[in-house]
């Protein structure tokens, strides 16, 4: 039985701050994409559908952590769904998110350019005039196009060519972003916000239930991209020790932010205002504030534009990842791990990847709503794979009750354990979530006219090449390799430098083979 | 311009700077590194399960019991105190005994009032053995026990010996851990003056 490969010669030195700014240059800056698009869609129950779908991010993130810290391997949802359900939903749950990671990068890249556009106006040129009809599409806004364009192709270069943007960069961004979100959202209540602007939007323009269900599934957007910490959870500095607190600091902080940045908005500007700019909806929202707007604003688009060209990024970056830990595992073939002879990059899966988020980008175009529609599929991958994760917490709770978990859900019923087992921890809260996530995935596909195809045909595609490429390499198509996973846990405990948890599996599995401790 | 200061909005925005505060301090708080023998042996003591303290009349026996139960109390390992009814060769095992047998009883009272102190799961075991360590080492081995937990009264001892015949024969003829504590002479002090 072989040994799965933990990729263990990956060197750990990302810090607690360089562990959550990962995750925050991925989750942090979706609240710059995605109030605009709520808003157009929830219209005044905007801040009502960011807490519903905070509420789910909630136990999203909650199962998140306690699975990155106990198995704080790369591969994230895809890994603990292979670990807990088996290859073939391991594979599902993959190809999900890397539909996720796609649109991550082409949506990002236009919410880029969004807010780059900010400074058009300035320049006395108006996007809005770049707007032409190609053909049967309407209002496909060739400037746009081509800054997206331009921007996935100038990744791709970066990433092939093995040029890192260095992470002091990425952290000293992520500062400045948090400051510049902390002073806006500090100036605007206490200066600018109108209570009552915000009741009566609430009122008067609270959505039909369509839309209203729309825009909490779009909503999940903003809280996408957890899957960062756990990606990087394996250079991370005791994994165990520090991902349970970069998860669920970033799990609050992103809701603080986005709860905030939707209630100030509602309470400055008319959700229609705020719909109208959905490539640049934080910068108007800074705009609106005295004393600091004039400077706010345009500060705002930059910082906004750089940490969502970052957040675009790591779409590339952690597509590779994933594809990576994939063909290690034997879901998709090794073809995607060849380096490039001179760049020593991935640049298979780079450009692969990237060439889907293209393909993504002018699909989306030729809509006339870009972001609408990217957001569509995005939605759609996010919740599908984050259901699968769900069930993969529970199966492993069951299955694997022996790896210490330093972090656990709360609210667990004790059930009773075979002879010589721990007992079962059956987590109540995963229930709720996938309860929930599947609540948000069925309003995705009755209300996404896009996602609801877009999305499932993606996984089918995915799903051809699994299966021919494990006909091929005669592996079972349904069922699992063999492997090992206890080596493979101590390996990665004992390189994670977490001790007291690999003496407790070392202890724990003494006593299932019935061997003496001391 | 004319600024106007929200009441509501100020004590929103005071609400989201200490929530942010909360957040971010309890995540730069990480607790320190623990190295892997450290780790090790912490994990070796709290997996102790069965503490097997063997009971007499005499302070050692009764300091042995304390000290069992502050081994035992993190983990809430359950104690065996054992009390010895030492059989002579010349008569059946099955021999009443019933002096010793009573004295073998009070130290368990005793040693169950300290149990209970510490509010630890405790099991009384009186069995009849040939020699008080034949006893311990049987149900050492019956009840697969993680460690023993000797008292040592100094006069016991064997000539020119640290420790006695007992706990000699305990400590050759178990696989689990053992435990000797002899007593000091200040601590036997009070005991002597009362």
């Amino acid at each position: 039985m072989a040994e799965p490969a933990s990729g263990g010669a990956l060197r750990r030195d990302v810090t607690v701050w360089g562990s959550f700014m990962w995750g925050y240059a991925d989750v942090g800056a979706d609240i710059y994409t995605a109030l605009g698009l709520v808003a157009g869609a929830a219209m005044g129950a905007t801040p009502i559908a960011f807490a519903v779908a905070g509420i789910v991010y909630l136990l999203v993130g909650l199962a998140y952590t306690e699975l990155a810290s106990s198995y704080p391997v790369a591969g994230g949802g895809q890994y603990f769904t292979l670990r807990g359900i088996g290859d073939f939903w391991g594979f599902v749950c993959g190809a999900a998110l890397l539909l996720d990671y796609t649109i991550d990068i082409s949506l990002f890249a236009v919410s880029s350019s969004g807010y780059f556009n900010f400074f058009l106006p300035a320049l006395g040129v108006h996007i809005a005039s770049f707007a032409v009809a190609i053909g049967p599409f309407q209002g496909v806004n060739l400037l746009w196009l081509g800054e997206t364009l331009a921007i996935i192709a100038f990744l791709v270069v970066i990433n092939v060519a093995g040029i890192k943007i260095s992470s002091r960069l990425n952290e000293v961004l992520g500062v400045l972003a948090i400051i510049g979100q902390v002073v806006i959202v500090i100036f605007g209540f206490v200066f600018a916000w109108n209570p009552h602007m915000m009741l009566s939007q609430i009122e008067f323009h609270f959505p039909s239930m369509h839309n209203f269900m729309y825009g909490s599934s779009l909503a999940i957007i903003s809280f996408v991209g957890l899957e960062s910490i756990s990606q990087v959870s394996q250079e991370t500095r005791r994994p165990a020790t520090i991902v349970p607190r970069t998860s669920i600091s970033l799990v609050f902080n992103v809701l603080i932010f986005a709860l905030a940045f939707s209630v100030l908005g509602m309470g400055l500007l008319p959700w229609q205002v705020l719909a109208q700019h959905a490539g640049d909806p934080i910068a108007i929202v800074a705009q609106k504030i005295p004393i600091i707007g004039a400077v706010a604003a345009p500060m705002t688009a930059l910082i906004g534009g750089l940490i969502v060209l970052i957040s675009s990024n790591s779409g590339v970056m952690s597509a590779s990842r994933l594809t990576y830990s994939m063909s290690t595992f034997g879901l998709l073939p090794q073809w995607f791990n060849a380096v490039h002879p001179r760049f020593h990059t991935p640049h298979r899966t780079i450009l692969v990847f990237s060439g889907v988020a293209v393909v993504e980008a002018i699909f989306a175009f030729m809509t006339s709503q870009a972001m609408n529609t990217l957001g569509n599929m995005y939605a759609f991958g996010a919740t599908a794979g984050y259901m699968l994760v769900f069930i993969a917490l529970i199966a492993l709770r069951f299955k694997d009750p022996y790896t210490p978990r330093p972090y656990r859900m709360p609210f667990n019923f004790k059930l009773r354990a075979k002879e010589g087992q721990p007992p079962i921890q059956f987590p109540l809260l995963a229930v709720v979530g996938f309860i929930g996530v599947g609540t948000i995935l069925f309003e995705v596909i009755l209300t996404h006219a896009i996602g609801r195809i877009a999305g499932p045909a993606w996984i089918i595609i995915m799903l051809v090449i699994y299966f021919i490429y494990r006909s091929r390499a005669k592996l079972p198509r349904f069922g699992s390799m063999p492997r090992n996973w206890e080596d493979a846990q101590r390996k990665v405990l004992r390189e994670a430098e977490e001790y007291e948890l690999l003496s407790e599996y070392e202890a724990a599995l003494a006593a299932k083979y019935g061997s003496q401790h001391v | 311009m004319h600024l106007q200061v929200g009441m509501l909005g100020t004590l929103i925005a005071i609400l989201f700077v200490v929530l942010l505060t909360i957040v971010f301090s309890w995540m730069f708080r990480i607790p320190p590194l623990v190295p892997y023998e450290v780790a090790h042996i912490r994990r070796t003591v709290n997996e102790l399960r069965t503490v097997v303290v063997p009971v007499i009349n005499s302070l050692s026996s009764e300091r042995a019991v304390e000290l069992a139960c502050r081994l035992a109390e993190p983990q809430q390992a359950q104690l065996l105190l054992v009390g010895i009814v030492e059989v002579p060769l010349s008569l059946p095992l099955d021999a009443g005994m019933p002096a010793q047998r009573l004295r073998a009883e009070e130290a368990i009272d005793v040693g169950v009032a300290i149990c209970d102190q510490h509010e630890l799961p405790f099991e009384r075991v009186l069995i009849p053995a040939r020699s008080a360590w034949e006893g311990i080492v049987r149900v050492a081995r019956e009840r697969s026990a993680d460690l023993i937990v000797l008292g040592l009264d100094p006069k016991h001892r064997m000539p020119g010996e640290e420790i006695s015949r007992n706990v000699a024969q305990v400590i050759r003829r178990v696989t689990c851990e053992v435990i000797v504590d002899r007593t000091g002479h200040t601590l036997a002090q009070p005991e002597s003056v009362s």
